[in-house]
């Protein structure tokens, strides 16, 4: 009985996407695979390159500013000073308000067998969002500054913001307390009850509890610890008639992405 | 000139400019780009970069390499298919 064979025809066309498809896959591997073997020194040879673009790019940004404000007119510099002078005059009553209450806190505390003294390390932010597609900052400050994983990163002195996740000899990785999904336990100032903030990126935070529960606006979260910092403040509830639980949309005080330095409290 | 030194060359301006510019600039630039190029692998170490250089989470699956995978993928796909087409009507 014949049989019948079938040949490959030699003009059959191969799969045109095979060798594409074969780089894809074989580069993806290799840059896994360096990241799961070296992360600490791709990290390290990424920040090293990056550190002389991000300076540069401050630079930039900061010359192109300073062409803008050439073109501003004399009469709105002249109204703009005048408020800043009525607003420093203010700030700096409040300030030695905040000096005295300070002392007298610590001094509390020292009294009760407990020091709130830290040492912190100022640290110039090289990226941050909107460069950064995480919510982080980059910072010039790392593990030969004595910095180390989950310090808590600050605004200002009492405004919280974050906790370092990675570290290099020069460079550290801050991620914010508002980065997307990410959950953060805190104290209510007023009433010292304690929630869970979801962050929302960009310095906002959500939070949903029942109807009844005492928040107003303006009330202040605080990070637990002995030494009050503060996470956030109240901007916004959303009541629905509907619902048993009402939504609290709060933000970090200040404009944290505006910001050039930040302090990094170090461990005792 | 051929096309291996403008590649290395948009490679290193590119790599500058993902640096420094938001990160929506950026992705606009490497969408653009991996359009542009029959087959732009480069943009699968972009992606890795904004994982190495921002992210906190830094393991698999790594979140802008996997991404930018999967766009060269369809960008691919997609670019053989209008190809096909276009010489079937010239036929």
């Amino acid at each position: 009985m014949p049989t019948k064979m079938n040949y490959r025809l030699r003009n059959k066309p191969k799969s045109k996407h095979r060798t594409p498809l074969i780089s894809v896959l074989v580069l993806f591997v290799l840059l896994s695979l360096s990241a799961s073997f070296f992360p600490k020194a791709v990290r390290t040879g990424f920040y090293d390159v990056s550190r002389p673009l991000w300076s540069l790019g401050r630079g930039a940004s900061k010359s192109f500013l300073n062409v803008k404000n050439f073109f501003i007119l004399k009469s709105a510099l002249v109204s703009e000073n005048l408020s800043l002078q009525d607003e420093i005059s203010n700030l700096r009553l409040k300030q030695f308000d905040y000096g005295v209450l300070l002392q007298e806190n610590q001094d509390l505390k020292g009294q009760l067998g407990r020091s709130a003294y830290s040492s912190r390390v100022i640290s110039r932010i090289l990226s941050k969002p909107p460069i950064s597609l995480y919510d982080t900052f980059v910072i010039d400050a790392g593990s030969s500054d004595g910095i180390l994983l989950g310090n808590k990163v600050y605004s200002s002195d009492t405004i919280i913001i974050g906790l370092i996740k990675e570290v290099t000899s020069h460079i550290s990785l801050v991620q914010l307390f508002s980065s997307g999904n990410q959950k953060q336990q805190a104290t209510l100032l007023r009433t010292g009850a304690s929630f869970i903030l979801e962050g929302q990126g960009g310095a906002n935070f959500k939070l949903e509890v029942p109807k009844e529960t005492d928040v107003l606006w303006g009330d202040v979260f605080v990070y637990p610890s002995l030494s009050s910092s503060v996470i956030g403040s109240v901007y916004y509830i959303d009541t629905n008639s509907q619902s048993a639980f009402k939504t609290l949309y709060l933000r970090v005080p200040g404009n944290v992405f505006s910001s050039q330095f930040v302090f990094v409290e170090k461990n005792q | 000139m051929s096309s291996t030194p403008i590649r290395i060359i948009i490679f290193i301006i590119v790599f500058a400019l993902v640096v420094v510019l938001p990160w929506w600039i950026s992705i606009l630039i490497l969408l653009a780009l991996t359009i542009y190029f029959p087959l732009y692998l480069e943009v699968l170490f972009f992606g890795f970069l904004f994982d190495t250089l921002y992210s906190v989470h830094f393991n698999f699956p790594y979140t802008g390499l996997s991404l930018t995978a999967v766009f060269l993928l369809i960008t691919i796909f997609f670019k053989t298919q209008i190809r096909i087409n276009r010489s079937k009507i010239n036929d």
